[in-house]
């Protein structure tokens, strides 16, 4: 990640762990910092109308710059988040989504301006067998 | 903080790579046109704040509060 995560911009390599087997939620772990994490769930689970837009920086620093990356190459998936409530609420960052390209195994924070998308938007909840 | 005080068509370098340029005010809204090279990325403000607390909130999380959070759930 050239740019690293908004925040922690020292941590560039990041590896893409299964929370479980059959889970929706994935790990994106810190290489190089044992004790960062975030949990990553793909939007297009329950949002399947997501839509995620790149300016030109985004195609820069993805590698994408050549366009022989179809649609297939380029993954979004957003960041997690547990509110404090009772019962837990689980969020998913759709404002702010780290977008993979898959290929070049490069990733970026892209901020999505195009549409009003939450940075807490509530997971409903995900069902094993629905999960295609 | 710097503060200056800049004219419609006047601008600011930063550093040797970033420019920023007013480019228009109208009533209480300025229009800046930002020039900076691709591995600078420019943010508004509110918007970068909200990200960055979230991400930090997002940080936190153990493998526990996902298991807790998700009991049932997955």
């Amino acid at each position: 990640m050239p740019t690293g995560i908004i925040g922690f911009p020292d941590d560039k390599r990041y590896i893409l762990l299964e929370h479980k087997k059959g889970s929706s939620f994935l790990w994106f772990q810190s290489v190089d910092n044992g004790s960062l994490a975030f949990v990553l769930i793909d939007p297009f689970l329950f949002k399947p109308d997501y839509e995620i837009q790149l300016n030109p920086d985004d195609i820069l620093g993805l590698g994408l710059e050549n366009g022989s990356e179809g649609i297939e190459g380029v993954q979004p998936l957003a960041i997690v988040n547990i509110l404090k409530t009772e019962p837990r609420e689980i969020t998913a960052n759709l404002l702010g989504p780290i977008v993979l390209n898959l290929r070049k195994k490069l990733a970026r924070q892209v901020i999505l301006h195009h549409k009003r998308y939450s940075h807490r938007f509530p997971i409903p909840q995900v069902k094993e067998e629905k999960v295609p | 903080m710097l503060i200056l005080t800049r004219r419609v068509g006047e601008s600011i370098t930063i550093g040797d790579h970033i420019k920023v340029y007013v480019i228009d005010i109208k009533g209480r809204q300025v229009r800046l046109g930002i020039k900076a090279p691709s591995d600078t990325t420019v943010y508004r403000q509110e918007i970068y704040q909200k990200i960055l607390e979230e991400n930090r909130l997002a940080a936190q999380i153990g493998v526990a509060s996902i298991r807790e959070a998700t009991e049932g759930k997955e």
